[in-house]
């Protein structure tokens, strides 16, 4: 339990909340790491906020009900709103700041990370791989898995149809590694 | 989120909800024909046995009501193939007229239960208050359906393939009573090969499946003549009831022995509560759990076993409704552990615990 890692990853749907923790998932497949997910369901909306949280351990993973998210993604403003009080004080926390204005995130006892995510990506070509970019800051920032690993976990969920997508996602994952 | 058949090993790791893996099980099951209807939150299994379904050329149908989906199981159960259903809990009480039937006229087929929370329309959160529907029958009648209680992926991947071979085995309707939580969890899984449970099963000589050159085959369930027809049957089912309480009773046991206190819990709760008991555990205190995989048959040998070489020790109930499944603990331990040592710690409604609840509750339980 104690060695397990939470993470809480939120945005709007669409900006590719669910899709990010796939990909983080099957990386942890590749890694030998056990990992177990859940994403909100139900009464969602387009445009509503997404939620998933991923559980990353070296050892046999328990309870798929977490307390407190140790790590987040954060995507857009309102999702800030709504789940920063939910995580661990002094969890490392990757804020999109091209959504998020990090003047209202000073306060918290949170271990911030900026990323002006949305507007890289649009200067990439792609607005949607936002999300990967921010992927890319949390795994510079924290370790918990290899480069390597994330790459061979998209092109799992980059498969069949939509390989096509893996090359952009690649860079922009470098893209948010190289930025910290 | 889709299945990734990227390799064509047999035990690669794929990711997928419990919901999915329940569908690609069904499939690797030689399930024919899957009759269902959508509802929250169990969609991801028609939704992933419709793309399928039609690649593997079997028979994907979305009914135009829960009560339809369930007579199209009868109809097709009646003509001898493997045939599944799912809802979530309103959609479970439509169909149980149908299970009735289909108990009545012993056939096989598998029923999966997503249970949410209610009574009435109630919420789309896990719930496990539909225990005693699934335990006890459901619909009208004396009759039982084998079910089966999954705590992982990869349990919903195994258990929904067993379900059908048990189904098939003893003719009667099996259940896998599922919930919220471990549908809708994403987990890696190994997609193992279908092995038949029995290496020979009873053949489907009661099919109707066109009686050219031989006897008709009748499926019914009403019998007026000769007066006692109904309760031969009844006799003969009750007969195979206690045949399958003999030979399926599937349980789990961790840190049962010499412990102070146990819990008993299964699905979702009983991975909440395990890592409660092991925090618990590390700090030195005797915590173990029992977790029934078939809730009916209901493992009460094996429960009253670790009861009695514990002595002494207390049980918690832990479920995801105010006390059904307790009953059953109850039942079983009654001659041997003080009912007043027998607790109960759940609610109903879409409530679900948390590791840290739990484990304030079993402190609070070891500190008396």
């Amino acid at each position: 339990m104690d060695n397990e890692t939470s993470i809480l990853i939120a945005g709007f749907g669409g900006q590719g909340v669910i899709l990010a923790g796939n990909v983080l998932a099957y990386a942890c497949i590749d890694a030998g790491k056990n990992v177990c997910a859940m994403a909100s369901y139900g009464a969602e909306v387009r445009g509503g906020t997404a939620k998933g949280v991923i559980s990353i351990s070296d050892n046999e993973i328990d309870s798929p009900i977490i307390e407190q998210a140790n790590l987040a993604i954060i995507m857009n403003a309102p999702s800030y709103m709504k789940y920063a009080k939910t995580i661990r004080p002094n969890s490392p926390v990757i804020v999109n700041s091209s959504m998020i204005d990090l003047s209202k995130t000073k306060k918290s006892d949170l271990d911030i990370v900026g990323v002006d995510a949305t507007n890289l990506a649009i200067k990439m070509g792609n607005i949607k791989v936002a999300n990967i970019i921010m992927l890319g800051v949390m795994i510079k920032k924290t370790g918990i898995l290899e480069p390597q690993s994330v790459f061979n976990g998209m092109k799992r969920a980059f498969s069949k149809g939509k390989r096509g997508l893996y090359y952009i996602n690649e860079i922009a994952f470098r893209t948010g590694y190289d930025l910290i | 989120m889709a299945a990734n058949n990227s390799t064509g090993s047999d035990t690669v790791k794929v990711l997928m909800k419990g919901n999915e893996a329940v569908g690609e099980a069904a499939i690797k099951a030689g399930c024919i024909c899957y009759f269902a209807y959508p509802i929250t939150p169990q969609t991801e299994t028609p939704e992933y046995l419709a793309k399928r379904m039609e690649e593997e050329n079997l028979i994907f149908l979305q009914a135009e009501s829960e009560l339809a989906a369930i007579n199209m199981v009868y109809g097709a159960s009646a003509a001898g193939v493997r045939v599944m259903t799912s809802s979530s809990s309103p959609g479970i009480s439509l169909k149980q007229e149908g299970l009735s039937y289909i108990a009545g006229a012993e056939l096989p087929c598998v029923i999966v239960n997503v249970v949410r929370g209610g009574p009435g329309l109630g919420n789309i959160e896990a719930s496990q208050a539909d225990y005693f529907q699934s335990t006890r029958g459901g619909g009208h009648g004396d009759y039982r359906c084998i079910t089966l209680a999954p705590n992982s992926v990869q349990e919903c991947y195994d258990m929904t393939m067993q379900a059908f071979d048990l189904s098939d085995y003893y003719r009667v309707p099996a259940i896998i009573q599922n919930d919220g939580i471990i549908g809708q969890l994403v987990e890696p899984f190994e997609i193992r090969p279908y092995k038949p449970m029995f290496e020979k099963f009873p053949p489907k000589d009661w099919a109707l499946t066109g009686c050219a050159g031989r006897k008709p085959n009748v499926v019914r369930t009403l019998y007026l003549n000769p007066p006692d027809g109904l309760e031969q049957l009844n006799r003969k089912l009750d007969k195979r009831y206690k045949k399958i309480h003999d030979e399926v009773r599937w349980s789990e046991e961790f840190n049962c022995d010499s412990a102070d206190l146990i819990i008993v819990a299964y699905g979702s709760t009983s991975r909440i509560a395990k890592s409660a008991i092991k925090r618990h555990n590390q700090n030195g205190k005797k915590v173990g759990m029992f977790r029934p995989k078939t809730l009916w048959p209901w493992p009460d040998v094996e429960l009253v076993k670790i009861a009695q070489k514990n002595k002494g020790s207390k049980i918690l109930v832990i479920e995801m409704s105010t006390g059904q499944m307790l009953e059953d603990v109850q039942l079983s331990l009654m001659d041997i552990v003080p009912k007043t040592d027998i607790l109960f710690y759940g609610m109903g409604g879409g409530w679900n615990p948390t590791p840290d609840l739990i484990y304030e509750k079993i402190s609070e339980i070891l500190k008396k």
